[in-house]
């Protein structure tokens, strides 16, 4: 009775926190990648907008997936339990992905520290080269 | 830096093998191995003891013993993070020491596992006397 108002509800909410979600990821990602590319703003402009869109990609992917169900909504109650125990498992989704995010931009940067970094140890002697 | 030069003991087994590994290895600095009895060698490093390991920048800067093998490993994509964490102030004497232990006995250690270098194992050929066929 409800399926059809209950899959739009889900799928307004879920899109919806993808978004922000991405957002999140898009504006705080960008001081990461910043930071492992030394300084060079237009290469992690790109490499973070590459990200969002499979970010994007991936969720939205999800949602629309995992929109079908064999559970009925007869009842307003039905209805609403429906709804929240899908969106549950698409924040959950969300939640993993993001933090999968985290660990990229995290590695990335480390990656690029660890080939920019200076010799560990000071030279014992220093000799003219030819 | 682009380059290291890296000066290995050309009479000793051990480091013969750590010399191929370390060509086989990814580096993100290139290393170019010489052999410690080459007049290469007494170019590159004037004036410096010749029994230990010798990495020479091509800045100028020059690492000995320890620290050149800290080098190398640093000079290595897989190996850098150990590099750093060989040379924090905890890893450091651990590392000198080991490294001064294996150093000391590398002739020793080259014995036990069998492993020859070419210098050695010219000399043991040159020294073979080849017997003479008798003639009638």
């Amino acid at each position: 009775m409800y399926i059809v108002e209950s899959y739009l509800a889900y799928l307004a909410i879920s899109l919806a926190a993808t978004v922000l979600v991405a957002r999140t990821l898009h504006r705080n990602g960008k001081v990461f990648l910043v930071d492992a590319f030394r300084g060079n703003v237009e290469l992690a402009a790109s490499v973070n907008h590459l990200l969002v869109v499979g970010f994007y990609l991936i969720n939205v992917g999800y949602v629309t997936q995992a929109l079908t169900t064999d559970r009925t909504a007869d009842t307003v109650r039905a209805a609403l339990e429906l709804v929240s125990s899908k969106i549950g498992t698409i924040l959950l989704v969300l939640g993993a992905m993001h933090f999968f995010n985290l660990y990229v931009f995290n590695r990335l940067r480390r990656h690029g520290e660890e080939i920019h970094s200076l010799p560990p140890v000071r030279p014992d002697a220093r000799i003219a080269m030819p | 830096m682009k380059t290291l030069f890296v000066r290995y003991d050309s009479r000793c087994g051990l480091c013969a093998e750590v010399r191929d590994w370390l060509r086989n290895q990814p580096a993100y600095v290139e290393l170019q191995l010489v052999e410690s009895e080459s007049d290469e060698a007494r170019r590159l490093f004037p004036g410096l003891p010749e029994s230990d390991l010798a990495v020479l920048s091509d800045e100028g800067h020059v690492w000995l013993g320890n620290n050149a093998f800290i080098m190398c490993l640093w000079a290595l994509r897989e190996y850098r993070r150990w590099a750093q964490r060989l040379a924090t102030p905890v890893l450091r004497p651990m590392a000198r020491h080991a490294w001064e232990a294996v150093s000391r006995n590398r002739k020793n250690i080259s014995g036990l596992l069998g492993l020859k270098s070419e210098a050695e194992l010219k000399k043991q050929l040159s020294e073979v006397t080849i017997p003479t066929c008798p003639v009638n």
